[in-house]
């Protein structure tokens, strides 16, 4: 009985590929095994349809079923999972892929571990083991936002081992910068260096880090909230208020484009409303 | 020409698996879809639309938006339990009146495996969770909508450590 529902699917793909024209994802004609190129098109076919949708997982698990070895489809089975907060599934199907294809997938479930579950341990074993792997490349996050020595940087901070989070801040960012530019640093470098430094109490080295994140992009809250609490820690209530006004006025933008958002996850060293009147409050309590 | 017969033969592959049904069957639902089952769910909780519970990642999410509260309350209610290390995901729905329902609790350990946790820190977490109210509705295109949501405790040695998204 369910077998004539399926064959809706076929024509609804179809239907898909005439009109939207957004059919190819892989390119399949480049596998020279019949199974792993059956696998990609029913794969690629998944794409018609909402992710996570019983249509979308019925065409990744025919994938599978194809070519079990085919590790795309793994990986994309894996994806709700991650979103929809059932991290037990998720761990099961991305490491399938992971073991058939560590370097398109290694790096994405180490990005996933530091990102969703906050697992540090977790994720620099899969980043150093990547690291590795890629011969120490810069490479990036999914969502492009992170070079990854960047990610095992706040790993190693979060876990206290500030003489390797350091050493990964040096490669994600002078490296980087070396061999690229500024433009090739990632959107939120000097912010998380900047409050990294602050935690130490290398207060100077925090506010030149600062100013770096402005030369990146000069209208985040969080970056002039926290110049804004440096410059109340070192007793400079004139420009701790200018910078902290600052930082209201751009968080309470409602465009939502002027402070660090993602729509997944709270990244790390976010800064909301409540710490920016915190620290005005504070401001005001330490006298003129 | 050729291209249409590569779209038949693509055709006939996908109805080929199709006619297969014991090889691979299709869900009924979604992905995290939460279902409701009455001996364990509040019947007067009531969904809008049944039929499009949107993901909290389809539009501004409340719990982000003031995750910092939430953490605080988290954090100053929660009895610490000594013991157990893992994660605890507690799921629910957020109806388009701002009131939750269909809550599921998800537990495993640090190498992502299914564990139990102490009833005192799982219980603890749901009761703490349920007990949040006046939640604000998903809101798309100036009209609201159901929604899911999920907040994971990240716990060592008794204690929330981290919590997620």
């Amino acid at each position: 009985m369910k077998s004539t529902h399926y064959l809706a699917y076929p024509l609804l793909v179809i239907w898909a590929l005439v009109t939207s024209g957004a059919f190819a994802q892989y390119n399949c004609s480049i596998y020279t095994d019949s199974s792993y190129a059956r696998a990609c098109r029913l794969y690629n076919a998944s794409d018609s349809f909402y992710q996570g949708s019983p249509q979308c997982q019925y065409y990744l698990d025919s994938s599978i079923a194809v070519c079990p070895r085919f590790a795309p489809a793994w990986h994309e089975k894996s994806v709700p999972y991650l979103k929809r907060g059932d991290f037990i599934t998720w761990k099961r199907l991305i490491d399938r892929a992971v073991e058939l294809d560590p370097l398109q997938f290694l790096q994405y479930r180490g990005w996933c571990r530091f990102k969703f579950l906050r697992d540090y341990e977790g994720a620099l074993l899969d980043l150093k083991r990547y690291d590795t792997l890629t011969g120490f490349r810069h490479n990036y996050s999914n969502d492009g936002n992170y070079e990854l020595h960047i990610i095992m940087a706040l790993c190693e901070r979060e876990l206290g081992h500030m003489q390797e989070a350091w050493r990964y801040f040096a490669m994600g960012i002078d490296s980087v910068r070396a061999q690229g530019g500024n433009a090739a640093l990632g959107l939120y470098d000097y912010l998380h260096l900047a409050v990294t430094k602050m935690r130490t109490g290398d207060y100077p080295g925090a506010i030149k880090a600062l100013r770096e994140e402005n030369n990146k992009y000069d209208k985040f809250a969080d970056t002039y909230y926290y110049l804004g609490c440096i410059y109340l820690l070192t007793g400079n209530g004139q420009l701790a208020r200018q910078y902290l006004m600052q930082a209201k006025a751009l968080i309470s933008d409602h465009s939502g484009k002027y402070h660090v958002y993602d729509i997944y996850c709270q990244m790390p060293d976010v800064v909301y409303p409540s710490d920016i009147d915190s620290a005005l409050a504070r401001l005001a309590s330490s006298g003129p | 020409m050729k291209m249409i017969l590569s779209v038949l033969c693509f055709f006939l592959e996908l109805a080929s698996y199709a006619q297969q049904p014991t090889a691979i069957s299709r869900a009924d639902t979604s992905v995290g879809d939460i279902i409701f089952n009455k001996s364990i769910d509040d019947s007067s909780f009531r969904l809008c639309d049944p039929a499009r519970v949107f993901q909290y990642y389809n539009t501004d999410a409340y719990f982000l938006d003031h995750k910092d509260s939430f953490s605080r309350y988290f954090l100053n209610s929660y009895t610490p339990v000594e013991g157990q290390e893992g994660y605890i995901t507690v799921k629910f729905i957020i109806n388009c009146e701002g009131s939750t329902g269909r809550f599921r609790l998800s537990e495993m350990d640090g190498n992502y495996q299914p564990c139990h946790f102490d009833q005192r820190i799982s219980g603890q977490l749901l009761s703490l969770v349920k007990a949040l109210k006046n939640w604000a509705p998903a809101r798309y295109n100036g009209k609201y909508f159901d929604s899911y949501q999920y907040i994971t405790f990240h716990l060592q040695k008794g204690k929330i450590v981290s919590i997620s998204p």
